[in-house]
């Protein structure tokens, strides 16, 4: 089930390894194991524990709570669900026949099944990698190596500004639910909605939202005219950006893509 | 408080070339967005975008409750569009889209080319596209801008979804015939809510700053292109999805021939596209029925957990 959106908020402090790490490595590395990921036939289940074990390590090297990083990847979406399963169901492939009692049989697709589980799987091991080097890793150095791996000067400064809005506008948005909620309660236990109908309560969340939009144009005016008073001419500045990557980085962003290339060929190699 | 609007792919759903070939298509597209912002938006309007994505961002947070636990949402795209207009608004959702997958792990850093074309890029040309021609249709009468608020929600969800369902389809990850009725169905509900946001939020701007809502001078500029875009994606998804969700096979033949199927080239792959659906003699009409019967059983469960979710959360 989704989690609230601050429990899943990015960047968590800390000093570690992977947190000291150049963020453009850490872009690198997370590419590298994601397209990895993805080129991995179904049913390489070996591989997979061995992507596993590559993200353990760079678990513990993160010096996060497990339990954080477990919680913050439990964002199994309903639809996309809905999409994936029903389809062990079809007659496809090598399947079995289940009869549970006369009458009534349904096919059960093992070839589907292992189809769905690798994709899970691999779907999970994404995500997670995700998590934790995002974890580690502030947005504004996730910029900045963006920026240096060639991001246009405009999408930077566009990202930079939501990201820096980004929790002023859902405090603003806090306050206008609790707005909300302070003139239409809910009776504990009870399912009836308050404050009428379904119709009603779509223009007032419709009502929210206008107000949302503008008082974000009203802010958008004044901090440009404050940008413009600080000298703004676009581009955002950082350090990290500046500092050419060592013999060392390179070689280990040269070691990642062997090592992707490795467990590619590995998976396919078992899977002939 | 939820996930915002449930439409982004995960990492791990698209098969390499599908994500791959979406990447570039976004690219480009946000490259002209960025050249048409730079000539035509000067730095004013820079500030803007930003706090409008963050604005939208935070709108997706609001919901309001349906029944049995759903709730409607905000995906944006089209108020996007109807403030800042069709490039702006493709800038705006990129930036939505991209700092979703990236901070907060909602949808896949490999699919984002894909979750950017159906959000960004399908979402707001759909939406231009549609608004446009309400507007043209009926005039800028109140209740006709409220209708071109709620059409612009409506079809912009509906035929991004078909756009996603169309990717899980060719990346072999689910078969057309259930993830084209499963995604359309549920985002054809999932727009009404989007449908009713969008217009309630116009008709509040509309009774404080009706001048937000009217055309903008720029907007002329190089807007047919995006006009165009959403009325070609409009008529193909909405042909070529239910072609392809009566026969599934035939995609998947097509999607094999075109290389997009990495994961299902492993051998022993003969489809045989009927379910056991007892009583039904039409092959295509039993598929399409075993299908909707699937998803109805895990929407159902879905629906079950959520609402055991939601009295427990009243409870405390």
């Amino acid at each position: 089930m989704p989690v609230d959106i601050e429990q899943r908020a990015s960047y968590e402090y800390g000093d570690s390894l992977l947190h000291l790490c150049d963020a453009r490595i850490k872009i690198t590395l997370l590419m590298v194991y994601l397209i990895t990921t993805a080129l991995l036939p179904v049913g390489a289940w070996a591989v997979y524990l061995l992507m596993g074990g590559v993200l353990l390590i760079v678990a513990v090297l993160s010096e996060i709570p497990a339990s954080l990083l477990l919680k913050r990847a439990l964002l199994l979406e309903v639809p996309i669900l809905l999409v994936l399963i029903p389809q062990i169901f079809l007659k496809t492939g090598n399947f079995i026949e289940i009869n549970p009692w006369s009458g009534f049989a349904f096919s059960l697709s093992l070839t589907r099944l292992e189809r769905v589980a690798s994709l899970l799987v691999r779907s999970w091991l994404s995500l997670q990698f995700a998590v934790i080097i995002m974890s580690a890793t502030r947005f504004e150095d996730v910029l900045a190596g963006l920026r240096a791996c060639g991001l246009p000067r405009m999408l930077t400064a566009i990202f930079g500004l939501m990201w820096r809005y980004l929790y002023v506008l859902l405090d603003e948005m806090h306050n206008l639910t609790q707005a909300r909620r302070a003139r239409s309660s809910t009776l504990q236990g009870s399912f009836k909605q308050a404050g009428g109908s379904v119709w009603w309560r779509a223009q007032v969340t419709g009502g929210m939202a206008g107000m949302l939009m503008l008082r974000s144009l009203d802010r958008s005016q004044r901090i440009y005219q404050a940008m413009q008073a600080r000298g703004y001419d676009g581009e955002i500045r950082s350090e990290a950006a500046a500092i050419p990557l060592t013999k060392a980085q390179y070689f280990s962003i040269a070691a990642f893509i062997l090592a992707g290339l490795l467990m590619v060929l590995l998976a396919n190699g078992m899977a002939a | 408080m939820k996930a915002p609007v449930p439409m982004h792919i995960p990492d791990g759903f698209l098969s390499v070339a599908v994500s791959g070939i979406l990447w570039v298509v976004s690219l480009i597209f946000i490259f002209i967005a960025l050249k048409k912002a730079g000539k035509e938006i000067d730095e004013s309007r820079l500030p803007l975008v930003g706090v409008l994505a963050a604005a939208i961002f935070a709108g997706q947070m609001l919901n309001f409750a349906v029944a049995g636990g759903t709730s409607g949402h905000l995906l944006g795209a089209a108020l996007a569009v109807l403030l800042v207009g069709p490039w702006p608004a493709v800038l705006v959702m990129t930036s939505v889209v991209t700092v979703q997958a990236l901070v907060f792990q909602d949808g896949g850093v490999l699919t984002l080319g894909a979750n950017l074309f159906n959000m960004a890029i399908v979402g707001v040309a759909v939406a231009y596209f549609v608004s446009d021609l309400f507007k043209h249709w009926f005039g800028d009468k109140r209740w006709a801008t409220l209708l071109t608020a709620f059409a612009a929600g409506w079809f912009s969800i509906f035929i991004a979804a078909l756009a996603a369902s169309l990717e899980l389809a060719f990346s072999g990850t689910s078969p057309a015939n259930i993830a084209i009725p499963a995604m359309g169905g549920i985002h054809a509900l999932i727009g009404i809510g989007e449908g009713l946001i969008t217009l309630g939020a116009v008709s509040l701007i509309m009774s404080s700053k009706p001048q937000l809502l009217e055309k903008k001078a720029e907007e002329k500029v190089g807007s047919s292109f995006v006009w165009i875009s959403g009325l070609v994606l409009t008529v193909v998804l909405l042909i070529i999805s239910p072609l392809a969700s009566s026969k599934p096979d035939g995609l998947e033949w097509v999607a094999e021939k075109l290389g997009f199927l990495i994961m299902a080239q492993d051998a022993s792959y003969h489809i045989i596209p009927d379910y056991v659906l007892p009583g039904i003699q039409n092959e295509a009409l039993a598929t399409i029925m075993a299908g909707a019967v699937g998803v109805v059983i895990v929407m159902a469960l879905v629906l079950l957990l959520t609402r055991r979710k939601t009295s427990q959360t009243a409870k405390h």
